[in-house]
Order: structure tokens, then sequence, then C-alpha cells
């Protein structure tokens, strides 16, 4: 019953604060289920390939969720932000849990692509408002200059990615 | 009685969890386009299916693209891709100085076989090579377009038997040889070559080269006759204008030549839209990635890493 409290509080009273450890994990495990079965349905895997995807994702969505936080934490930081590096980590989990609903929104493609596509845009744009409201929370920033550091974030995000990409690249092919 | 919010939380868990679940189990959700290539396997009716390289059973292929040894295997799904989806013509567009004569046989089998539904047209495009294998593969198109300059022809087989002992000697390798029949080690480099081996790999060739022979003029039938046929199959290359003199290739031009002789084949107006059914699908593409080697990414690699690290020379690698 706590869990739930703690999950509810999490996903609609924001303003509540950083929810309790057990409630955070919770709610990861449930995104990274719901995104693991809709990657398996995609793949027509079977039982190990959900599995596969499950420990990717989980794998995946850390490094992701590290290269967000720190180009978030860095550009809140330059924006006059003043939460802690851990603050910025929660903020970002806290708020990427209505990817829980891409399932449903997979879902809906099969009966309209038109009705999915609007429910997945409804998803990301909810996560966006999520993640721009937690950083201005968190670090008090105006939601102009958080709106800043979400957009920056995510173009420093891109090119780490790009790098992350090149480096192994340019040590296989270099050697 | 549960509380509202405990209420809510928990039926957005179980509905969020069910629908995933149905995802999985449904599989991919129908609407969605194909993501092999650009244009849905539904509005192409043209299969391109590209044959580069040393063709062979198992081929190899990069993510990144590449590779120099195309997979019969993955050449006789394409035309069985090909054919489901109902395209109206496949053009072949070889650029391959042969390969295996089993691979070979497989995919122009295969072809042959869409070929008499007569359903599909097939056109084949020869670039800078197509030439023994490659050949036997066009030999199954009903219309054949070459490059003037294009090599082919070389029909024939060959089988070829190296003997290393006087260099083994020299570096001090000594190979003891343990087998079941007296065939077992036959093309051994480790010694000559015996009579018996010799007549045995002669039948070996003069079989295959009966079949590759039979093929072309099964796959050429009523455009050369097997007297015309004997004169060039002897294993000599040809250019393509050569070839064209000689029967073994329909028309002279270029890939786009190629193209118009689909449309004109299918009795098309407009412009075909073609799709390269050799590009491995989304699925496939996956696998690779999971299957993550530097070998698979970079085939011409390999032979230079193996050769660079274990000091074989590359004569004993062919």
């Amino acid at each position: 019953m706590m869990l739930l409290d703690g999950l509810y509080n999490s996903w609609f009273r924001p303003g509540l604060g950083r929810p309790p450890m057990p409630v955070a994990i919770v709610s990861i495990l449930l995104v990274l289920t719901v995104l693991s079965f809709n990657a398996a349905g995609f793949t027509n895997s079977g039982a190990a390939g959900w599995l596969g995807w499950f420990f990717l994702f989980l794998l995946g969505g850390g490094v992701g969720w590290f290269w967000l936080s720190a180009a978030l934490h860095v550009l809140a930081q330059l924006l006059g932000g003043i939460g802690s590096a851990t603050d910025t980590l929660a903020a970002v989990a806290q708020s990427l849990w209505p990817l829980m609903l891409t399932g449903a929104a997979n879902s809906a493609l099969k009966i309209s692509p038109r009705l999915g596509l609007v429910f997945s845009l409804g998803i990301n744009l909810w996560v966006v408002a999520n993640l721009v409201r937690s950083m201005a929370q968190e670090h008090q920033l105006p939601w102009v200059r958080a709106l800043l550091c979400f957009g920056g974030a995510i173009v420093l995000a891109e090119l780490a990615l790009v790098g992350l990409i090149l480096w192994p690249l340019m040590i296989a092919l270099g050697m | 009685m549960l509380r509202q919010d405990r209420l809510i939380a928990l039926a957005l868990i179980v509905v969020c969890l069910m629908a995933a679940l149905g995802n999985w189990l449904g599989g991919v959700p129908a609407p969605r386009p194909d993501p092999v290539a650009s244009v849905s396997s539904a509005t192409a009716d043209v299969a391109l299916i590209p044959i580069s390289g040393v063709i062979t059973f198992a081929g190899e292929s990069s993510p990144l693209g590449g590779g120099t040894v195309v997979g019969a295997q993955a050449i006789i799904r394409a035309v069985r891709r090909a054919e489901r989806d109902g395209v109206k013509a496949i053009l072949l567009n070889i650029n391959s100085p042969g390969g295996s004569a089993a691979a070979a046989q497989a995919i122009f089998t295969e072809l042959m076989r869409v070929r008499r539904k007569g359903k599909v047209k097939i056109v084949a495009a020869m670039a800078d090579v197509a030439a023994s294998g490659g050949y036997y593969v066009a030999a199954a198109a009903d219309h054949i377009v070459a490059n003037p300059a294009t090599l082919t022809g070389s029909i024939g087989v060959i089988v070829q038997v190296q003997n290393l002992t006087d260099l083994f000697k020299k570096v001090g390798v000594q190979t003891t040889t343990i087998k079941s029949g007296k065939f077992k080690d036959i093309a051994s480099i480790y010694r000559q070559i015996t009579p018996g081996e010799i007549e045995l790999l002669k039948s070996f060739v003069n079989q295959s080269y009966q079949q590759f022979f039979e093929a072309i003029l099964q796959g050429r039938q009523g455009k050369i006759t097997r007297q015309e046929l004997q004169e060039v199959a002897d294993g000599r290359i040809l250019t393509g204008a050569a070839a064209l003199e000689t029967k073994l290739v329909d028309s002279l031009g270029n890939y786009y030549d190629a193209v118009d002789k689909v449309k004109e084949l299918t009795g098309r107006k407009t412009e075909p839209v073609i799709r390269n059914y050799l590009t491995p699908d989304w699925r496939e593409s996956f696998q690779q990635l999971f299957s993550f080697s530097l070998d698979q990414w970079f085939p011409e690699q390999r032979l230079h890493r193996l050769t660079y690290w274990n000091k074989i020379p590359l004569a004993l690698m062919e």
C-alpha cells in the first residue's frame, strides 16, 4: 500500500519531493519492463529476447541517464542552478515515468496509427515537461532557464552520443 | 477498500503492463511501414538483387555495408521475399568473378524456378565482371545486359591443388596424416597428388562442368545452340561486346538500360519503383548488431589480421 502511495505521489504529486528509494526503483523497473516488452514485440523476440532487451535497456538506460543528467547538471550550474548532482540524477529519474505509457501507445498504434502517434507525442511532451519542471524545482531556476537547460542538455547529450560511437570506430579503424 | 489514489496507481500499472505484454505477444503492429527500404514492399514492383563479390553459401555482410563475399542463402531469401511480395520483375546487378559451384547453382535453380512460373521477369545487368559463377547466375535471366567492356564468360570449373612439401621441408615442418580412406586427404598440400586422385578430381570437374553447361543451355534456351555454346564454353573470358556476338548476352548497355528492359518486359510505361531486396531487414540488422564482432563489421580485415598474427603467407590461405 505504501508502495502504491509512493508511486502515485511520485507520478502525480511531484511537488511533494523526492520519492523514497524503493518507490524510485519500482518505477524505473516498471518503465524498463514496458519498454523491453515493446521492443520484444517489435522484433518478434521470444522470452530470451525480451530478457536480452530488458538488460540492454537497463544498461543503455543507465548510461543515458548518466549522460543526460551530466549535461543537464552542467548547464543548470552555468545558468545559476543551486541543486547538487544527486538532485539532478533524481530529477531525471523521476521525470521519465510517463514512458511507462508507451505500451498503451503502441497498442493504440494497432487500432489507429494517428491515435498512436498523438499518444506517443503526448508521452514525449509529458517527459519533457516533467524534466523542465523538476529541473526548475531542484535547481531553483525560472522555467525559461530550465527550458534552456533542457534544450542545451539534449544537444550536449547528442554530441556525447556521437563521440561514444566515433571513439570505438576511431580505435578500430586507426589501429 | 482501496483508496482512490492507490486504485489509480494500481490500475495504471496493470494497464501499462498488460498493454506492453500484449505488444510483445501480438508482435509487430501491422500499420507500421516496413523499415527494410524507403518504399514499402507493397509499392515496389522491381526487386533489385545486387550480386557483388565472390559467391559462396555463407557470405559475409557488414552492418556498415560492403563486404567482398556474397551469400547464396541471402540471395535465395531475397528472391523468395520478392516473389512473395508479388514484384513484377527481378533485376540482378551482377559484379562477380564467380565462386563456389554449388552456391551459384543454388541461385540459378531458384531464379529458374521463379522464371518458369512466368509471373516475374528476370533481367541481369553485368557491371565490371560477371564471369564463371557470375555468368552461371546471369544465365537464369530472361534478358542479360552487359557493358561492352564487361569481363564475362569463363564458363568452366577449376580445381587447383598445391604441393608445398619442399617449402615445409625447408622450414622443418613435418606432418603425419591418419585417414580412414585413401581419398580422405585428397588435395592435401603435404604430399604429391596421386594418379587416382587426379582421376577423381577430373571426374568431379567434368560433372560440375556438365551441370554448368546444361544450366546455361537451359537458361538461354532458344537464344544459343549447344554447338554455339560448346565453342565458347572452354573457360575463355570475353568482353561484353564479344559475348553479344557469341550470344552469351542479349544486349549491350548499362544498369539504366537494364531498367528500361525491365519496363519493356513488364509492359510498364512509367518508371518502376525499385527496391533493394538484399538489404538485411531490421531484424537481421539487429541480430548482426548483437552478434558484434570486428570481423563482421570489417570483413576485409579478417584475412589481414589472421595472416599478420599467425605469420602465415597469403599463398597458404588460398
